[in-house]
């Protein structure tokens, strides 16, 4: 005990993590405010999920580090109650926290911290092995994170050296009854013969104590300079994420004075991007999913968040500058500066054009990080700026966007061709059946692309066998605007949004079933944002419903082209969360196939075919082809039939197995068309 | 450099063209429309002109209301300003080519820069019909251009090659399609271009009789293809070519 040494201690420390702290939260105050704290109740819910529970660490390819994380973590909750005690026992050796003291869940409280310190020891210990001897690729592989685990090893040892000393000296302390980790620890140095010399036993505590105390009070004033700075900056990121659906893009304002087309530098970031890179640790769950980086690509959303970051560390010292100037401004009440300073723009210096466009906006990134960064936000946001402000974009894309804006669609196709494919088809227009019940949002693959065409066509006549009551829109079809906006041409994809949400607001409709999950997602998940609230369907949704109801029966005995694998498309699953109507449909046609077999990479793991964010319009000049990967993937398992359900999937599948010269062999299908085909077998 | 460039209204090449049933023109209904391609490369020649050596660019056209759409997007693209010389119903090549005789006359500029042709009707005429009534000197079809002071060397792309001509300036150029690629406009460009100045007048006002002096009469669909046939040798080639087709 030695109150006068703790309280200089613990004034120093804190004095020390203030100015760190300020250090790292006053360049937040330069960039854009945002509420970000908005339904606090669904923040605490999805914080104590995936911090507190550290959800995204039970994952099936990570299990074993993923416990050792997890262990580590909540050992530090556990523990971390135990250096409160520490700290009070500076001033009175018999001070403990209100319900902590003599009482049961005190005991119970004992024994589940000391169980704690053997799983933190074990869990550095796994994650010094993998650091030391597995190295993999994703981590960043240094001395730092070694010497951080072999740090908090350090503390559990202490504090375990620190219990048995006490122990001795204390024989009468009530926890001892529960905390079995002291106790043995207690009679080892009885055995080894330290245990009965005062003087030794006075040492080793001081050693257990004051190192403990120490070692805590280093490692908080550690923390906001390395990448353990996530230890205090997870929870409020995940407190922070974003509220909107996973597949929305947040409805960028083009209208007011200062309004910021696209984000080229820190200043233009909301202030939750900074907190972003300050959680990153590096841990490159990110890299490892990401198809850009697989292909070679020179995007790893790893980096790019590390090095905004080490941009961030840089500029540091002139934005909290600028941000207490400001302050003692706003305080001495003068208006704050009229002009704000130039900051430095990252995009295109820091960050290359070519990593931005390199992202297929799969999501793997986002869904695999467990601190919730959101990649995908800051890379369409200074997609944003590259085509808002600066107008620069791979040369293919400029005829691209004038497609979608005076054709609306990809192609540049005749927009009075939309409805051609399905002249013969008997599909009614709203004007010609005014009470159709489901829209038929063709969308432009469907309405262009031959291979597509054949899809829509034959989920036309499933639709009309099953007697549903749809029409569709024809010429007056217009592009859903997803690609422009992922492609970050935001003016133009919201003008494409508002007048399909005003058309079909005009047209009485209600329920739009589409085949493509591109269209799907932009219309469930972004739609709102310009009032279009109608139920939208997925064709796989509406066949396995009309599979359910009887409405369309398959015949068994069907011969299917040998083994089937399905192939989630990203705006589907991952997305949206749809993986069981297109099991179910297949489930259901069991009978008439051969075999199902599934890929490594399937539901919220799935591999992207390359065609999302707009990859689909641009060369792929760089690295390997990603639609190739994909379909090695798809190939290994066997499959001799390739099944997607998004029109883009379809595309590149096809592509890859065209390039591998296995047309003959292997078929791609849309999973509509294996359901026709099991409908009309005789 | 003071540029004058034009952005006809045209029916979009890439729509579907429907004629109608009685000839007189063609199904507009649904119809989308851009800029005149050619135009659009124009003002982008322009455009680079003046941000290279500074300058303005007066984007002018002849049409309705609605032409202002196109006016806007050589603005958004970088223009300065407008006029629209506001017309109803169809003008001919020659009215057009008077009518820019006046603005020219009006504005005084160092150089015109124009589409070598409109793709709705393909004409092909007016930059022609402006340098005669100026009497200033014209490279058409230009596929490069470099300004030299008081004069502009203009490649231009015949037939089997390249011809380069020097023309003095004040002139006319007309653009081919390898002059240069349009920028996409930027949305800084798309907000300042609502507040820039677009003049509205009438062909009145400038003194010009649009009266047309050439009148369509008639619109048709071109016949339609017969399939081809696949022949099995070169004598049954020959005989096909020579009695079905009369080539010889």
């Amino acid at each position: 005990m030695n109150p006068i040494l703790m309280t200089l201690l613990i004034v120093a420390a804190l004095c020390l993590f203030t100015y760190s702290m300020a250090k790292r939260i006053l360049p937040l105050t330069r960039m854009q405010p945002e509420v970000r704290w908005d339904r606090p109740m669904q923040r605490l819910k999805q914080m104590t999920a995936y911090a507190i529970g550290q959800k995204r660490f039970f994952h099936r390819f990570e299990f074993t580090h993923g416990l050792a994380h997890v262990l580590i973590f909540w050992g530090f909750l556990v523990v971390g109650i135990n250096t409160i005690h520490l700290i009070g026992r500076g001033y009175a050796i018999h001070w403990s926290l209100p319900l902590l003291g003599d009482t049961f869940l005190a005991l119970a409280y004992a024994a589940l911290k000391d169980l704690f310190v053997i799983l933190v020891m074990i869990g550095t210990l796994i994650a010094l092995a993998r650091r030391l001897f597995l190295r993999p690729a994703r981590m960043t592989i240094g001395w730092e994170p070694n010497l951080i685990l072999l740090w908090i090893f350090a503390m559990m040892a202490l504090d375990t050296l620190y219990a048995g000393t006490l122990f001795i000296r204390y024989p009468d302390l009530y926890e001892i009854k529960a905390a079995f980790l002291g106790v043995w620890c207690r009679s080892l140095l009885i055995e080894a013969g330290w245990g009965n010399n005062p003087e030794t036993v006075n040492m080793l505590y001081a050693i257990g104590y004051w190192g403990h105390v120490v070692m805590v009070l280093t490692f908080l004033n550690y923390l906001p300079y390395g990448k353990h700075f996530h230890v205090i900056t997870s929870l409020p990121n995940v407190f922070f994420k974003a509220l909107k659906p996973k597949g929305a893009l947040a409805k960028q304002d083009l209208e007011s004075e200062d309004a910021i087309y696209g984000v080229s530098q820190l200043e233009e970031m909301p202030f939750k991007r900074a907190v972003d890179m300050y959680t990153c640790t590096e841990c490159g769950r990110c890299e490892a999913n990401c198809p850009a980086h697989i292909s070679e690509k020179p995007l790893s959303p790893k980096r790019l968040i590390m090095d905004l970051r080490n941009h961030l560390k840089k500029r540091t010292p002139d934005m909290c500058h600028v941000a207490i100037d400001t302050l003692k401004a706003r305080i001495a009440g003068a208006k704050p500066a009229e002009e704000t300073p130039e900051g430095e723009i990252v995009v295109g210096e820091l960050v290359k054009d070519d990593v931005l466009w390199s992202c297929t906006t799969c999501g793997n990134c986002i869904t695999n990080c467990p601190t919730l960064i959101e990649h995908v936000d800051h890379i369409v946001d200074m997609r944003r700026y590259l085509v808002q402000v600066e107008g620069r974009t791979p040369g293919e894309l400029t005829p691209v966007f004038k497609n979608f804006e005076n054709m609306s669609n990809p192609w540049g196709l005749a927009s009075n061709a939309r409805a051609d494919w399905f002249e013969s088809l008997g599909v009614k227009t709203p004007a010609e059946n005014p009470d159709f019940e489901y829209l038929l949002y063709v969308g432009c693959a469907g309405s262009f692309d031959n291979r597509n065409k054949k899809v829509a066509t034959t989920l036309v006549k499933l639709l009309q066998t099953a007697n549903v009551n749809f029409a569709c829109l024809g010429n007056d079809e217009s592009c859903c605007g997803e690609t422009v906006r992922r492609l970050g041409n935001e003016y133009l994809a919201q003008a494409m949004m508002e007048a399909n949400v005003s058309l079909w607001k005009d047209t009485g409709v209600k329920k739009i079933i589409t085949a493509c999950p591109h269209c799907f997602n932009t219309f469930k998940n972004e739609y709102e944002q310009f009032g279009g609230d109608f139920t939208y369907i997925h064709h796989t949704e509406m066949i396995q419903a009309l599979l359910g109801s009887g409405k369309l029966n398959p015949k068994p005995g069907l011969n299917g082209n040998g083994p089937v694998v399905y192939h989630d498309a990203c705006y589907l699953g991952r997305y949206n969360n749809i993986f069981e109507a297109p099991r179910k449909i297949l489930s259901r046609m069991q009978t008439a196939l051969t075999d199902v077999v599934t890929p490594e990479r399937e539901k919220r793991t799935s591999f992207c075919c390359g065609a999302g964010g707009g990859r689909m319009w641009m060369e792929e000049h760089i690295g390997e082809r990603i639609n190739k990967l994909r379909c090695d993937q798809l190939l290994e398992t066997g499959a001799r039939t390739l099944l997607t359900a998004c029109p883009y999937c379809l595309i590149m599948l096809e592509d890859a197995i065209k390039d591998k010269e296995r047309e003959d062999e292997i078929k791609v299908m849309d999973i509509a068309e294996l359901v026709k085909t099991a409908i009309t077998a005789p | 450099m003071k540029v004058l460039v034009t952005a006809k209204r045209v029916t979009d090449p890439d729509m579907k063209i429907k004629v109608k049933a009685d000839g007189s023109g063609i199904e507009l209904s649904g119809m989308s429309y851009k800029i005149n391609p050619f135009d659009e490369i124009a003002i982008e020649e322009a455009i680079r002109i003046k941000e290279q050596s500074g300058g303005e660019v007066i984007v002018a056209s002849i049409g309705g209301d609605e032409a202002q759409t196109e006016i806007r997007t050589g603005l958004a693209m970088g223009a300065d300003r407008g006029i629209l010389v506001k017309t109803d119903g169809d003008v001919d090549s020659d009215a057009v080519a008077r009518v820019l005789v006046k603005l020219v006359e009006k504005e005084r500029p160092d150089l015109v820069i124009m589409g070598k042709q409109a793709v709705d009707l393909d004409d092909n005429q007016v930059p022609q019909l402006l340098a005669g009534y100026l009497g200033w000197g014209q490279a058409c079809f230009a596929s490069k251009l470099q300004i030299n002071g008081n004069t502009a060397t203009v490649a231009r792309e015949v037939d089997g090659g390249i011809e380069t001509l020097e023309i003095d300036l004040p002139g006319i150029i007309s653009a081919d399609l390898r002059l240069n690629e349009p920028r996409y406009p930027t949305l800084p460009g798309i907000m300042k271009a609502k507040k820039k100045p677009l003049d509205t007048i009438h062909p009145a006002d400038l003194d010009v009789d649009i009266t047309p002096k050439v009148v369509v009469k008639g619109f048709s669909n071109p016949p339609e293809r017969k399939g081809g046939r696949i022949v099995a040798d070169v004598p049954e080639l020959l005989k096909a070519l020579k009695d079905e087709a009369g080539a010889f």
